[in-house]
């Protein structure tokens, strides 16, 4: 039943601070570029996970908020196939893209890079995602010109109803030339649940455009 | 919860312009793969499935003189405006979705010297899909699915899930994407590419071969009653949580995306499910992923049936051409023949199918895996 | 050779992005692949473009790969005898 699912945490990472249920908890100083500001933010959440260093930026950012948001992940009764991720973007990769096509397009110079080739792809920051977390469930990347809140509450709501997840991540990542955004939200189905979880909000369509 | 029913389709491809003429070559075993010394796309010869750009443009003039399209954007019109032929659908309609599968859409941009009378705007992919609604007249901004080489699968399941919810009456899929430097280089650069055209689950295989193309395929809750009813009868995407671009060795997300679909299929068994249209990339991880993940299901007596030997890999178009093949096979009780398959060079038992067959089919399962983890898997039944 | 073996472990880094290594925590004798730096198979083949980038020499097929990647050492060894020729 719809009235079951409930947003229970979610975060903001823009202009070099990260938000969680509307509140500061952490920030750098603004001239900080993004490179900077979310070494810092791994430094401060003591994340001890060399990969994030290989990350593109924008597997960094999908990466970084869904660390603020992890402890909602870890729950009694939920196999990591019951866990799913939609996300949404403007710019897919094109940032990294863009550095790619770098590496090809001077004929005298021509190193195509492996490691940047592979994050061409939205997705991968899904994939990242799921590999810190142990996520098995639906995931999916849409591109959209901003965030579609009723396609994401119909598909969203579908997972939970349909499909049998009990937890979905969603939410918008957008990295390029050097902008920034991410919003990422936990939604839950409580029925059945005899844990205290901690409801910030219904799952509407209102909640999410008050939060997108 | 409705039904959502598969009412019409189209492939253009090497093979041809019309899901008739790409299937008349698959039931043929006619490969569209051949050897190409193109420069702008690769310093070395190289094996791939190339639409002819004379014939495309040919294609495309048929359908409107104006020039301000893109290749990609004109497989994609070419494609959607064949699957609406012999159908009657209004696009202006607000029940009405277009859904865009693709991986790297108009990524040709990037490179200054190609198109430069085309607004460098349309590499944002909602961008081009918004240039594709225009042109066609859709009322509703078009879906952009991202998501690897499962993106014309993933396009599938999220059309039938918002047709089973009564979301939409009729959802237009197109899954397409074009060969470029970025894609060629890329895959080199991750010693990907076969030096010969790929050998799908062969000992002998040693990479994929790469291709390009668009494939539409129309869901709607009402049925088509010009053809045999095949209906969307469960889907799971999952994810292997494993590696970025490796596939898991254990089959694992593969083998909960089929369990899931499984689950909510009515058919079910080995005997319900003529067979199963593989990724079959022809690397050596992904196809052993794939035996696992099937040997795991205890799937081991279907037959596998691989197209990559017919179009190469087309990434994002992948998904929804080779789903109407398998759709076509099921009409036409004709199991495919994976060319390029000899012997099987996988460690579990497979059947793959290597002739063209008559078969009694009432179902199959299509999956598919890309980098990022991630799996797709789609039943497809007869009604 | 020392001097070769010491260049690579910083080009390694570099190349790999391992922010939290320094020259001294690689062993140049050690299997690269093992454990000890967390490399995977994309790092590898980030590998075989640092040797055809910095030196010039190309690494044609994985199995190749898989011999001159073993260690520093054997990297350093790859280069050295292929300036020879």
């Amino acid at each position: 039943m719809r009235e079951n699912i409930i947003i229970t945490k979610y975060c903001k990472v823009a202009n070099n601070e990260i938000i969680v249920n509307g509140e500061v908890v952490f920030s750098s100083e603004s001239n900080l570029t993004f490179s900077e500001f979310v070494k810092e933010a791994y430094k401060f959440k003591a994340m001890a996970y060399p990969k994030f260093y290989k990350m593109d930026n924008l597997s960094k950012l999908g990466t970084i908020a869904t660390e603020f948001l992890s402890d909602e992940l870890n729950c009694e009764n939920v196999n990591g196939d019951e866990i799913g991720i939609i996300l949404m973007n403007s710019a897919s990769s094109l940032d990294t893209d863009k550095n790619f096509q770098n590496t090809i397009n001077d004929k005298d110079n021509y190193f195509p890079s492996p490691a940047v080739f592979v994050y061409t792809l939205p997705n991968i920051v899904i994939g990242e995602i799921c590999i810190k977390h142990k996520i098995f469930g639906d995931t999916a990347f849409f591109v959209s010109e901003k965030f579609d809140v009723g396609f994401i509450y119909d598909m969203v709501g579908d997972l939970i109803l349909n499909q049998g997840l009990k937890i979905v991540i969603t939410g918008w990542v957008d990295f390029i030339d050097n902008e920034y955004t991410a919003i990422l939200c936990v939604v839950k189905n409580i029925e059945n649940s005899n844990n205290n979880n901690n409801e910030i909000t219904k799952f509407t369509i209102e909640s999410l455009k008050r939060l997108f | 919860m409705k039904e959502a029913y598969l009412i019409a389709d189209n492939i253009i491809s090497s093979l041809g312009f019309n899901t008739a003429e790409n299937i008349a070559a698959i039931e043929k075993q006619n490969s569209g793969i051949l050897l190409f010394e193109k420069t702008d796309l690769s310093d070395n010869p190289f094996y791939a499935s190339i639409i002819d750009t004379e014939k495309l443009n040919c294609e495309f003039e048929k359908i409107t003189t104006r020039i301000d399209f893109t290749r990609f954007e004109k497989l994609c019109i070419l494609s959607i405006t064949g699957a609406l032929k012999n159908i009657n659908i209004d696009l202006n309609a607000d029940d009405t979705l277009l859904i865009l599968s693709t991986t790297k859409g108009n990524v040709d941009l990037l490179n200054e010297n190609c198109c430069p009378e085309i607004s460098r705007e349309r590499m944002f992919l909602w961008k081009a899909a918004k240039h594709i609604q225009d042109f066609l007249k859709f009322k509703n901004t078009p879906l952009v699915v991202s998501n690897a080489c499962i993106s014309g699968v993933v396009g599938i399941i999220t059309a039938a899930r918002l047709i089973e919810n009564g979301k939409y009456k009729n959802i237009i899929v197109c899954g397409a994407d074009i060969l470029t430097k970025f894609v060629v280089s890329g895959f080199q650069s991750f010693l990907a590419l076969s030096s010969l055209p790929c050998k799908p689950f062969d000992i002998n295989r040693s990479g994929l071969t790469l291709g390009e193309g668009s494939g539409t395929i129309i869901l709607s809750c009402e049925s088509n009653n010009n053809i045999e009813n095949i209906v969307y009868s469960g889907g799971a995407i999952t994810n292997d949580a494993n590696h970025i671009s490796g596939p898991s060795r254990t089959g694992e997300g593969l083998y909960i995306a089929i369990k899931k679909s499984i689950a909510q299929s009515k058919n079910k068994t080995n005997k319900e499910i003529g067979f199963i249209s593989v990724h079959g990339t022809a690397t050596p991880f992904n196809d052993e992923m794939e035996a696992i993940a099937i040997n795991r299901m205890h799937f081991s007596e279907i037959p596998l049936v691989g197209l990559k030997g017919y179009f190469g890999h087309t990434l994002g178009a992948a998904g929804v051409i080779e789903s109407i093949a398998a759709i076509n096979s099921i009409r036409a009780g004709k199991l495919h023949a994976t060319i390029g398959f000899e012997n099987s060079g996988v460690t579990v038992p497979v059947i793959v199918n290597s002739v063209t067959i008559e078969k009694e089919i009432s179902s199959c399962i299509k999956v598919a895996s890309g980098f990022g983890g991630c799996n797709a898997a789609a039943i497809f039944s007869k009604k | 050779m020392d001097e070769l073996i010491e260049k690579l472990k910083i080009e390694i880094i570099e190349a790999l992005s391992l922010e939290e290594i320094t020259p001294a925590d690689i062993d140049a004798d050690a299997p690269l692949f093992l454990d000890g730096l967390g490399l995977d198979s994309i790092d590898a083949l980030e590998l075989i473009v640092l040797i055809e980038k910095k030196y010039g020499y190309k690494i044609q097929t994985a199995e190749e790969g898989k011999t001159v990647l073993y260690s520093v050492k054997s990297m350093a060894e790859f280069i050295t005898n292929r300036q020879k020729l």
